[in-house]
């Protein structure tokens, strides 16, 4: 594994270590600094890299065994008696199967307990529907005084985890499997909850996307300028509540058209966010949510379900397409060049 | 198909367009076909019988035209130098790099064109993983090659039938598997690409602009590169190692890194 350069990840880290990874290692460097962190997991130490802390603070971990309910109720009980609980466990035990503690015990009583949820989303795809999770991001939103963040990879989830520790309330960070690509090269871009970054500059559409699809949305843009000299903004809305209707007004008036890219079903997740701000508004514009659109996703490897699911960047390419109206020739030149 | 006669059109259909390559990019041999009109034609008997196309025998014609080339799968008619192999066999081995006699036709009355396909030959055993150049120049003409050759004989395995690849491409949408090599000290991106879509493939030089790659196989540079391609650190290794990156499904990037090791095993 990498050494870490100070407090600062370089690209290398990035590129090597996984976004639970960095977690792991993000939350032993701020627990050295505050002895009230703790961290807390249901029998997943290692798939969700919290194992990382419990090797480094052993008298500040705690096991729950298999019962994600549990595991929410000892962190609300922590966080009361002063505690920062970092709890992990997959997303879709979380937010599902720990439903009810996380709202009455924990978001409640805005307790400061900090919920790492990795395989969100299709990310655990061969697993199966069971570990699918494509339903948190409209669960925890609707939580009062709840905090959602989804990072774009494993550089911006160091940022999110320094971000919340500090949080007066609770707060839920939802990363992937492990496989992610790096999207940003160091942690110095001004990461600020509830403030979106603009990733990519354009004025014929805007694309908001969350994780993964911050990367493929960039690319995506980047392909339809040089192809069909498209200009596509894009903004990484990171954080999914409290969102940044700023942002999202600005690109309705400079761009008036909006395509929402999110690893989840379309409703109740960033899509359903950000029509929230825009219906408010009372602003006019084209608008589509990418995504599942009510459905549970297949199952296989990721890529494939990204592609089938248009979430990978020729899918986003073809919706934004889709959503300006553009016909474009289809590429039916099988002659090998050689 | 009859394993020999689908490696023989592999090498005719992959490996003798990437004479282009030195033809364009090696100063020597550009030098000795720029004035050069020429047909040349390589051809095999089918043994112990005809191939399931009813062929009796086999062949490829390479027409030069002033450091043009144009490769076409046939027999022709009147071409100036002809090197005729008794089996597929023999004709695949001398083309993998081992020993076959292959009888010449029109040596004589074109000694100098002999001698240059014989050194343009040459230059194809560069791809070979045994072939392990010191100069720069050769280990920058041997990953393109390489680069060209694969993804070319990765599209033309799927067209000649082989059962696995062609389930594999069967079930793809339209898919870029990308392929790139830093160069910046002969400033050139070496890119090769292979396309896929319900059973169809094409393989294209340089990047595909119309879709962005499902996978990227982006090598950091010549040195990187040949790493892999010799098999100095297995692929996994390479990954590890920074010598090559993947953007994209690593399931199916290793796929197409085990039917790259099935045409390496087959053509070398």
């Amino acid at each position: 594994m990498a050494e870490p350069t100070g407090t600062t990840w370089n690209c290398y880290d990035a590129a090597t270590m996984t976004a639970r990874e960095i977690y792991g290692r993000v939350l032993c460097e701020l627990a050295d600094a505050d002895q009230r962190i703790v961290g807390l997991s249901a029998d997943l130490a290692k798939s969700t890299s919290i194992a990382i802390f419990e090797k480094h603070a052993p008298e500040r971990f705690f096991n729950v065994g298999i019962a994600e309910q549990n595991l929410m109720g000892v962190a609300a009980g922590m966080a009361k008696a002063g505690l920062i609980p970092f709890a992990s466990t997959f997303a879709a035990f979380a937010s599902m199967r720990a439903c009810e503690q996380v709202r009455t015990d924990i978001c409640y009583q805005n307790l400061p307990v900090k919920i790492i949820a990795t395989h969100g989303g299709m990310s655990f795809g061969a697993a199966g529907t069971t570990h699918h999770c494509t339903e948190d991001l409209a669960i925890m939103r609707s939580f009062a005084n709840m905090t959602v963040i989804v990072p774009a990879d494993g550089i911006e989830t160091a940022n999110a985890v320094r971000a919340v520790k500090d949080l007066p309330g609770p707060a839920y960070i939802r990363i992937g499997r492990g496989f992610e690509p790096p999207f940003y090269e160091s942690e110095n871009y001004g990461f600020q909850i509830g403030k979106a970054q603009e990733v990519h500059p354009g004025t014929d559409l805007t694309i908001i996307a969350c994780g993964i699809g911050v990367l493929q949305a960039v690319e995506a843009a980047k392909s339809l300028k040089e192809v069909d000299g498209l200009s596509v903004r894009v903004l990484n809305m990171h954080t999914i509540k409290p969102i940044d209707s700023e942002a999202i007004l600005k690109a309705v008036t400079e761009t008036r058209r909006i395509l929402t890219v999110e690893e989840h079903n379309v409703m109740g997740g960033l899509g359903s966010a950000v029509a929230d701000v825009i219906a408010a508004s009372g602003k006019g514009c084209a608008f589509f949510k990418a995504g599942l659109q009510d459905e549970y996703a297949l199952v296989g490897y990721p890529e494939d379900l990204y592609a089938h699911y248009k979430l990978d960047a020729n899918g986003i390419i073809e919706q934004v397409r889709s959503l300006l109206k553009v016909e474009f020739e289809e590429d039916e030149d099988w002659n090998d060049e050689v | 198909m009859d394993q020999e006669i689908m490696i023989a059109r592999l090498f005719f259909r992959a490996a003798f367009p990437v004479m282009k390559v030195p033809l364009a990019d090696d100063p020597a041999i550009k030098k000795a076909w720029a004035d050069v009109k020429a047909t040349v034609q390589f051809s095999a008997d089918c043994e112990p019988g005809p191939d399931t196309d009813g062929q009796s025998r086999i062949g490829a014609c390479l027409y030069f035209d002033h450091g043009v080339l144009e490769v076409v799968e046939e027999l022709c008619e009147k071409p100036d130098l002809t090197l005729h192999f008794k089996t597929v066999k023999a004709l695949n081995a001398l083309l993998s790099g081992g020993l076959a006699v292959p009888s010449i036709r029109g040596g004589l009355k074109n000694p100098g064109l002999l001698v240059k396909m014989l050194t343009l030959l040459m230059r194809l055993t560069l791809m070979l993983p045994s072939n392990r150049p010191k100069d720069p120049v050769k280990k920058y003409l041997k990953v393109k090659m390489s680069i060209y050759m694969i993804t070319t004989a990765l599209s033309n395995y799927n067209r000649l039938g082989d059962p696995k690849m062609r389930e594999w491409t069967a079930t793809q949408p339209d898919r870029i598997y990308q392929f790139s090599v830093a160069t910046p000290e002969f400033g050139e991106l070496i890119a090769a690409y292979l396309r896929v879509r319900g059973g169809k493939t094409k393989s294209g030089r340089g990047v595909y602009t119309r879709r962005r790659p499902f996978v990227h196989f982006r090598f950091s540079s010549v040195d990187g590169a040949l790493k892999v391609l010799l098999k100095e650190v297995e692929f996994v290794q390479g990954v590890e190692s920074g010598c090559v990156a993947i953007d994209g499904s690593p399931e199916y990037a290793a796929k197409m890194n085990d039917f790259m090791a099935v045409l390496q095993g087959m053509m070398t």
